[in-house]
Order: C-alpha cells, then sequence, then structure tokens
C-alpha cells in the first residue's frame, strides 16, 4: 500500500532527540534558476517524496528543496536552526517543542487558500459528533495561536501548522497463528500483554508512541489505570514502567523495533506474532504472504497527525512561496496521492476529483476493492475483494483512543524507557 | 588361528579406541571452541552492558573517562567480534551492525553532551550574567521621578530572571520539563519588563541599555532553548536508539550463547554416550576376548594334544594292523603334519599288507580249490577214463566178440551167418564212433566257439522252434515257447546246442506220454535270469537228480544215445558261469531250469 510512507519515522527518531549519521544522508538538491524563488522543506521521507517535489516544482513554478531525514534529526535542526528551512513536515507532537524553541512563525490562515475545507476532525477535534476527541495532545489543542502566545483550542486566525495528512495506527498480528477477531468487537490492545504469545511481541521503540501501546493494553487488562492517559504522571510512568518490566522479565516481549522493515523482518522470521505496527509495515508482509492484520482495536486508535508549519526565519518572497506550496498540498492532487499510501488529507472532498470511484470507496469509504488499486508506484497494491480494516475514514477517527504525544514527562519516560529496553 | 583372531580383535578395540579417542578429541576440541565462543559472546555482553552503563554515566554526569571507556569497550567489542568472525553464524554480523550504530550513535551523542555543556556552562551562564548585569547597571543608574518604583519593578524582572536561571538549571537537574515551561514564562515576563522599561525611558542611554538587554535576552533565550533540545537531543539517543541497539546485541549474544551451550549440550550428550557405547563396547569385547582368548588358548592346547592323543591312538591301531584306523584331519605342515602323513603312509601300508594277504589267502583259496578241483578232475578223469573205457570197450567187445563169432562162422563155412553177424559189428564200431564223437563235441566246449554275445532268447528259440518243427511233428511234441524271455550274454550256437540236448532228451523220453509238451519259459531274479524247460515225461527219480549229468549215464539202457547229452548242457552253462539244475519227482515231469547271470562277464 505505501512506499516509502513512515517507512523511516522511527529510524533514530522520536519526537524529540536527534538522529544518528546513518540517517543523514539527504537526497540531490534540486538547485532551481536564481529567477525562481526557492524554498526548503525539512521533514521525513513520508511526506517528502520525490514524485511530490517535481509536481509541486511543476505546478508552482518555484525551486524546492526537500530534506529528508529522521525525525530526531530533523526537529534538532529547526529548533536549533530556523533558518535552515522554509517549510517543516513533521507529526503533531512536535508542534509543542517547535513552538517552545520559537522555531516557527504563526500561519495565517487567510492566506491558505482551501483552509474552510479543512475538517472538524483538526479544527474541533472531532470528525463527526459521535467521535471520541482522543488523548493526549489531539491536533485542535496545538493548533491555534492565542492571543498570549501559547497554543491552543480557542480558534483564531493564526495557526501553528497547516494540517494535511493524518492516519491511525494500531498493532499487526500473524491470523496464521493467532485467531483473526472482530473488528471493533474483539479485536483489543491488550492482546499485546497476553500471556499465550510470551516471547513474540515487540513494541516500537519510541516512548511518545510505543508507550501508549503499551499503556493501552495494561489498561485493557485492568492493571492499571491513568488520570489522564495522554499526560502521565510521573508515579503513573512508574507504574506502567513497573508492569511492563515485569512483563519484559517474565521474557514477554521479544524486543523493540526501530525501523518498519525491522518490524517486518521480526513477524516474517516468526520472532514475533503480534507487535506495534505502522500500515507500511503490515503491507510489506501481506506482500510476502504473512497473512499479517492490522488490528481495529475495541479501546480505539493510536493516532497521528501530519503538521506543515513555516520557518520563524521564513519572510519575503520564500515566505510566500512556503504559503503557495502549503496551499498545492490542499490543492488536491497531492491528497489523491498520499491517498494511494493509506493515508488521509485533511480535505479529502478536494482530493476526490482526482481518485477513481473504486479508490475513494476503497480508501476513504471503507468498501471492497471493486478493481485492482494501484500504489504511488504504479503497481498493484489492493486487488479486487479487499476491505481496509477498521472501515472508513470516519469510522477510524471516530475511534481515537489516544494522540501521539509529548508529555510533560517525556524526558523522565526517557530514562525508564531505557531500563525497558534493557532489563 | 587363535592368535590371530585374538591379536585381530585387540587390534580392533585398539582400533575403535583411536577411533574413539579421535572423535572424542574432536568433540572436545568443538566443546572448547564452543565454550570459548560462549565465553566471548558473555565477554560481550558484560561489555554491552558496561558499555551502556559508562554511555549513562557520560551522558548524565558528562565524565569525560566515561566517554573514553566507551570508546575503550567498543574497541575491545570490536576485536571480539573480529576474532569471532570466521564464525558460521549470522548473528556475529547482526551484531556487529548494532554496535556500528550504537557508537555512531554514541559519538553523536557525545557531540550534542559537549554542545550542551558548553552552551550551559559557557553561552547560557555569560548571557544570563549579560542580562543581569544589564538590569543591575540599569538599576543603578535610574533617573528622574519614582525611582523607587522602578528600582522595584526592575528588581522584580530581575528576580523572574534569576527565576529562567533557576528553573533552567532545575530542568537540567530534575530533566523535568515543567521547568522550562516556567523558565518560558519567566523570560517572556522579563521581556514584558523590558518592553515596559522601554516605553517609559526617555534618556537614550537606558534605552540603549535595554535594547541591548533585550537582545541578550534573546541570546539567552536561544541558548537555553537549544541546550534544552540538545538535552532532549542526546537523552533520546541514549536512552533510545542505543537502548535498542544494545539490546539487539544482547539479545543476538545470549542468543548465540543458547545456541552455543545447546552445540555443548549436544557435543557432551554424544561425548557421554559415545563413552558409555565403547565403554560398554570395550567391556563387552573385553569379555569377549577374555572368553575367546580362554576359548583359543583351550583350542590350542587342545589342538595341540588331540592332534597327539589322537595320533598315538592312530599309530596304536595302525601297529595293531588296522587299516580302518581313524587319521585324524591335519592340513597344517608341522610335526603333527609329519606325524599324520606318517600315519597316513602306516595306514596305507597295512592296507596294501591286508590286500596282499587277501591276495595270499584268495590265492591260498584259490590253490586249494584248484586243488580240489583238480583232484575231482583227476576223479573225473578216472572216471572218465573209466567210463570211456568202459563204454568204449563194451562195443569194442562186442565187436570183437562177434568177429570171434564171424571167424568161428567163416571156419565153418557159414559165410551167410558170418556176414549177418558183419551187421552187429558194424553197428558196434558205429556206436563206438558216434561214442567217440560225442565225447569229442564235449571237449570242444570251452576250447572252441569261445565267443560271447547278447542272445534274444526270444528269436534264438523261435527259429529253433521252426527248425525242430519237423521233427516236432514226427514225434508228436508240442514245443511252448514263453514270450519276454531275456537277452543274455552268451556263445549262440553252444546255448542252441543246449536247448538241442534238453529237447533230445525230452523227445527221448517225453513221447511216452500223452500229449507231450515242452515249455520253454524264463524267470527274472535280481542278479540272474532262470529259464525254465518243462516237460511232462516220466519224470527222475531224485537220486538221479545229479547223476544224469554224469558222463555217458543213462536212465535206462533202451534208450538211445550216448549219455552225453546233459553233460554236455552242464559244462556248457558251466562255461557260461551258469548253472543247471533238474526239478523232478518220478512220474510228474521234469523242469530243467538254466541259471544265466545277468552281469556280463
Amino acid at each position: 500500500m505505501n512506499k516509502t510512507n513512515r517507512r523511516t519515522f522511527l529510524r533514530k527518531s522520536a519526537s524529540f532527540g536527534l538522529g544518528v549519521t546513518a540517517a543523514l544522508s539527504f537526497p540531490n538538491i534540486v538547485s532551481g534558476l536564481n529567477k525562481k524563488p526557492t524554498i526548503k522543506v525539512v521533514g521525513t521521507h513520508v511526506t517528502l517524496q520525490e514524485k511530490l517535489r517535481k509536481k509541486a516544482e511543476k505546478d508552482l513554478g518555484i525551486i524546492i528543496e526537500f530534506y529528508p531525514g529522521g525525525s530526531a534529526e530533523v526537529i534538532l535542526k529547526a529548533t536549533t536552526n530556523p533558518s535552515s528551512f522554509d517549510i517543516y513536515e513533521q507529526w503533531s507532537n512536535s508542534i509543542k517543542v517547535l513552538w517552545q524553541a520559537n522555531a516557527i512563525q504563526p500561519i495565517e490562515t487567510k492566506k491558505l487558500k482551501y483552509w474552510s475545507e479543512i475538517n472538524d476532525l483538526t479544527k474541533k477535534g472531532r470528525i463527526s459528533p459521535k467521535a471520541n476527541i482522543g488523548l493526549g495532545d489531539a491536533p485542535y489543542k496545538l493548533l491555534y495561536v492565542q492571543d498570549n502566545e501559547t497554543l491552543g483550542a480557542g480558534a483564531t486566525d493564526r495557526i501553528s501548522f497547516m494540517p494535511y495528512v493524518h492516519n491511525t495506527d494500531s498493532f499487526g498480528y500473524n491470523s496464521s497463528i493467532i485467531e483473526r477477531g472482530v473488528p471493533y468487537e474483539t479485536e483489543s490492545w491488550s492482546w499485546l500483554l497476553d500471556t499465550r504469545y510470551q516471547g513474540k511481541v515487540a513494541l516500537v521503540n519510541a516512548p511518545t508512541i510505543g508507550l501508549f501501546d503499551a499503556a493501552l493494553a495494561a489498561k485493557s487488562l485492568g492493571l492499571i489505570d491513568f488520570d489522564n492517559m495522554g499526560n502521565m504522571t510521573r508515579k503513573e510512568v512508574d507504574e506502567l514502567f513497573k508492569i511492563m518490566i515485569d512483563f519484559k522479565r517474565r521474557g514477554h516481549f521479544r524486543g523493540v523495533w526501530s525501523s518498519v522493515p525491522h518490524s517486518v523482518e521480526l513477524m516474517e522470521t516468526g520472532q514475533v506474532v503480534i507487535q506495534s505496527m505502522f500500515s507500511p509495515g503490515v503491507s510489506a508482509l501481506k506482500g510476502k504472504g504473512i497473512p499479517c492484520i492490522y488490528a481495529a482495536p475495541k479501546e480505539g486508535y493510536r493516532a497521528w497527525h501530519g503538521v506543515m508549519c513555516l520557518s520563524a526565519k521564513s519572510a519575503g518572497e520564500q515566505r510566500e512561496a512556503a504559503y503557495m506550496f502549503m496551499n498545492w498540498w490542499l490543492s488536491g492532487w497531492p491528497g489523491a496521492f498520499i491517498a494511494r499510501q493509506g493515508y488521509y488529507i485533511s480535505n479529502p472532498e478536494r482530493s476526490r476529483p482526482f481518485m477513481s470511484k473504486a479508490e475513494w470507496d476503497y480508501w476513504y469509504e471503507g468498501k471492497e476493492a471493486t478493481e485492482p488499486l494501484k500504489g504511488t508506484d504504479g503497481k498493484v497494491s489492493v486487488n479486487p475483494g479487499e476491505i481496509r480494516t477498521g472501515g472508513s475514514y470516519s469510522k477510524r477517527f471516530e475511534n481515537v483512543a489516544i494522540w501521539n504525544t509529548v508529555m510533560d514527562t517525556y524526558e523522565y519516560t526517557l530514562l525508564k524507557w531505557n531500563e525497558f529496553v534493557l532489563t | 588361528m587363535g592368535f590371530i583372531a585374538s591379536a585381530l580383535f585387540s587390534l580392533t578395540i585398539i582400533l575403535v579406541a583411536f577411533v574413539t579417542f579421535n572423535g572424542t578429541t574432536k568433540d572436545f576440541i568443538d566443546f572448547v571452541a564452543f565454550s570459548k565462543h560462549s565465553q566471548n559472546d558473555m565477554a560481550i555482553i558484560k561489555n554491552i552492558s558496561e558499555i551502556q552503563r559508562q554511555a549513562l554515566v557520560f551522558t548524565y554526569e558528562g565524565y569525560l573517562s566515561a566517554a573514553e571507556a566507551v570508546h575503550n569497550i567498543h574497541s575491545d567489542m570490536l576485536e571480539q567480534i573480529s576474532s569471532v568472525k570466521d564464525r558460521d553464524n549470522r548473528r556475529v554480523g547482526v551484531i556487529e551492525r548494532h554496535l556500528n550504530a550504537y557508537f555512531e550513535t554514541f559519538q553523536q551523542v557525545e557531540k550534542e553532551r559537549q554542545l550542551r555543556t558548553e552552551l550551559v556552562n559557557l553561552g547560557f551562564r555569560n548571557a544570563a550574567t549579560r542580562v543581569e548585569n544589564n538590569i543591575v547597571t540599569y538599576m543603578k543608574q535610574l533617573p528622574g521621578a519614582d525611582v523607587s518604583t522602578k528600582k522595584f519593578e526592575s528588581q522584580r524582572v530581575l528576580n523572574r530572571l534569576l527565576q529562567v536561571e533557576k528553573n533552567v538549571i532545575r530542568y537540567f537537574d530534575t530533566l523535568d520539563a515543567s521547568n522550562i515551561s516556567i523558565a518560558k514564562e519567566s523570560i517572556t515576563e522579563v521581556k514584558r519588563g523590558l518592553d515596559s522599561f522601554l516605553d517609559r525611558e526617555e534618556e537614550s542611554d537606558s534605552v540603549e541599555l535595554l535594547r541591548q538587554t533585550k537582545h541578550s535576552l534573546d541570546t539567552y533565550e536561544s541558548i537555553f532553548i537549544e541546550a534544552v533540545q540538545r538535552t532532549r537531543g542526546y537523552l533520546f539517543l541514549v536512552n533510545v536508539v542505543m537502548a535498542a541497539e544494545a539490546y539487539e546485541i544482547l539479545y543476538n549474544a545470549k542468543k548465540m550463547i543458547e545456541e552455543s551451550n545447546r552445540e555443548m549440550e549436544t557435543i557432551e550428550d554424544e561425548i557421554i554416550s559415545t563413552i558409555y557405547n565403547v565403554t560398554k563396547f570395550l567391556l563387552v569385547t573385553g569379555s569377549v576376548m577374555i572368553i575367546l582368548f580362554v576359548f583359543f588358548s583351550y583350542n590350542i592346547v587342545r589342538s595341540i594334544t588331540e592332534p597327539v592323543l589322537k595320533l598315538a591312538n592312530t599309530f596304536h591301531e595302525l601297529t595293531q594292523g588296522s587299516k580302518e584306523a581313524e587319521i585324524p584331519l591335519y592340513e597344517l605342515s608341522d610335526e603333527i603334519g609329519s606325524l599324520t602323513k606318517a600315519a597316513s603312509v602306516f595306514k596305507e601300508k597295512n592296507r596294501e599288507t591286508e590286500e596282499l594277504l587277501n591276495k595270499s589267502l584268495m590265492l591260498t583259496k584259490e590253490l586249494e580249490k584248484n586243488k580240489a578241483e583238480l583232484e575231482r578232475s583227476n576223479d573225473e578223469l578216472e572216471q572218465f577214463v573209466y567210463t570211456v573205457s568202459h563204454d568204449l570197450k563194451s562195443p569194442l567187445v562186442t565187436s570183437m566178440g562177434f568177429i570171434g563169432i564171424i571167424r568161428k562162422l567163416a571156419d565153418q563155412g557159414k559165410m551167410n551167418q558170418a556176414v549177418e553177424k558183419l551187421d552187429r559189428v558194424v553197428k558196434s564200431n558205429e556206436r563206438m564212433s558216434q561214442l567217440i564223437n560225442d565225447l569229442l563235441e564235449l571237449s570242444r566246449v570251452g576250447r572252441i566257439d569261445k565267443d560271447k554275445k547278447p542272445v534274444d532268447l526270444n528269436e534264438m528259440l523261435t527259429t529253433f522252434k521252426d527248425n525242430q518243427q519237423t521233427r516236432l511233428e514226427r514225434v508228436g511234441l508240442t514245443l511252448t515257447i514263453k514270450p519276454q524271455l531275456p537277452v543274455i550274454y552268451a556263445n549262440e550256437s553252444r546255448i542252441l546246442q543246449v536247448f538241442e540236448n534238453i529237447l533230445s532228451n525230452t523227445v527221448k523220453y517225453a513221447v511216452q506220454s500223452d500229449s507231450p509238451f515242452l515249455e520253454i519259459g524264463s524267470k527274472e531274479e535280481e542278479d540272474h535270469y532262470l529259464i525254465y524247460c518243462k516237460d511232462n515225461g516220466p519224470g527222475i527219480p531224485v537220486q538221479y537228480h545229479k547223476k544224469i549229468f554224469g558222463l555217458f549215464y543213462r536212465l535206462g539202457s533202451k534208450q538211445e544215445g550216448t549219455g552225453i547229452g546233459l553233460t554236455v548242457v552242464k559244462k556248457v552253462m558251466n562255461f557260461h558261469n551258469g548253472e543247471v539244475q533238474v526239478e523232478s519227482e518220478e512220474g510228474k515231469g521234469a523242469t530243467f531250469w538254466l541259471k544265466f547271470p545277468k552281469k556280463k562277464e
């Protein structure tokens, strides 16, 4: 389904932190004509794809330089040197840091051509009235720049990020070993701590993500409760890690995975049968003939939201070009492009004309594929008869349990994470 | 043989022991190798735990010695991995890959840690001091009215500035992010305070000072924000990235230890199994060898003494002249073999001696038999001479008597009577001539017509009957030849003579009976044929059964013939190694049995 997408998301990364030299390779920077404005875009491989860059350059007539890297690397780059970019693309859980670091400037909604089309998921926190907002830093809580220069949910005409790509994550399991569950009914985060799978369980190696997978699992089993899972106290963190370390000591976990290929290898080789997963990993395993099911947990998903930010140092021609690029992203074609990797755009209807009915029905409506659907690489990624797990876009985002979040206890969770991993 | 077998057995045991020792040695070497691998893997585990501990010490305490220790341990681990690269285990490569990633990440940590240290220890302090000094200077040079109020406000700003420093420092101590939020709020308040000072100041020096202060405050803020970000950065690297890399190294090293342990357990089981099996084998083979040794020793002794004892018995028997003495089988060319051969020669000599003795006995018996025969022949010859003389003398006497009568009649001139008497003389001479011819014929038996050949009696007697048909009709004798007569090995003319003589006898005697007949048939016995010639003549009294085969013997003087016919029969049968016997009672006919051996001579 997805090609590069979030594959490198976790490689040496988290919401904070640094990348390593292995991840320092940048694609060739396309130098444009001096006369054209040039913008620098820093972000991850999920959205910094060459096809998008070329298409944007062609459509906008500007020079766009992509600087994809590991999440940790790019956020350090952004927070310590805002001059190094005009546009920053990453996840909503980086916003607090960027804003705190004065690395980004508010975006004026009036300059966003399609702002009015952005759906309520990002603007108000719910995709529909019956939807869960989800714990943690739901994007809408960090969207608006308040008068006191803090970020909040109160609507203003200045925003900290332009909403665009987003999706829901959960865990994957090998249905040849674990009996297939019923989405939203029997599939549960608690499966991650089911002792029947002892020694064959893995978590994603990121405290801002994997920690919530563990928290959802422990809570589902009734081993712990939180005042607010999205912002745990140190005591709650201690309690959760005590449980996790106890499981680890009993040999419950194979370990943690640090990249999507690593997660694929773990399940493909049978080292794990259930683990935190990203959708590209699930697709890769299916492609290898492993019947990996991407669960729709009854407790809800762990969701993530992409953010497009404007550098605090961007000004003049570059800032205008940056706005052009942001508007281009919501203009329809990029949303359709990214939909073929399984990701959603914040103004879906604008992308609908760029998708076939079968594509729209499968990717957004959660209906059965009626024809072979191609991915962004031009190869068939979905065969007729397949149904996207979790159902439609609305259904999935109505069931968000928590958003990837950098909690106040982030640094403390890092220390505890080290203990958990090395136990 | 026993010694060879024992030697082979011993050789087998030695070979088994050698192979076992070699195999066990190899297993032991493998065991040691796996043990070393295990030790090495344990060292890797120990080192990775230590390297992570040192990395954490460096991260939290900033001790350069800890960073140096990380470098040293990394070098040691590289050497450890390099020394086991020839191991056929993909995990070695995996460990090396993770170790490289681990160390590269640590180098990044070092860099970020150093930058943060510089920011905190130098940039942050300087910026804080600069802002603080500026505010203090501003306070000192506060002009005009409301100085006390301005001082109070300035002091409040200064205090807020100190709150920033305090909270930032507290963050670095506690890593509690809420301190940064407070510091940020404090910074914002300081900025607001400075802005309010600027708004009311008119003095250009103070304005400039406040502007510098504000600029310094921005620098101060950016420094501590960068320090915070770098702190978070290396904390992430060391606690998440490096921890995961270290865990993968630990995991794979433990797996390698498990694999090595499994291999060692396998080898241990194999060695124990081999030792058990070989011990069992040696015990069994040792026991078998002892048994064989005893067995072979016993047999070796037996193989020496028994032939000697047997030979002694044999020689004892041989000295008794036995030719049946059993000579033990002994094929070796040793002394016993020579004795065995000598015994064989001895036995052969005994056998030859006995043969010679038997021959001598046979010759003696034959001699005695010949002597008896000779005596009987002499008797017979005397009898024969007597009989011939007597029987030849009779016609001669008769002839001489009639000659004398003829002479007297001639003297008396009775010529006719004399001539009549000449017939008597002629008859007597003819009889004598007949006698002489028969004797001559008798003498020819066994001398002339000696050739023998298979004679089909069916054919011969059928022809014989045909030839005699006229004669038979003349005398009214019925000759019956039974079918399935045998083929005998004989001189055909002499055998034919036998049947002619028997037929002549029958003709002489049986014709006196009513419906005379002669029936010739046969019986087959185990080693001979019996031909019978049965008639219904007057029979022969038992007392004459042997006499009738005597020369010139006739049962009645009235009968024609010379009395040589049955004598010829007997001689012909003797010539064929056969016999002739008569079975008869007076008045009940007679049956002559001719016995012919089956075997060709």
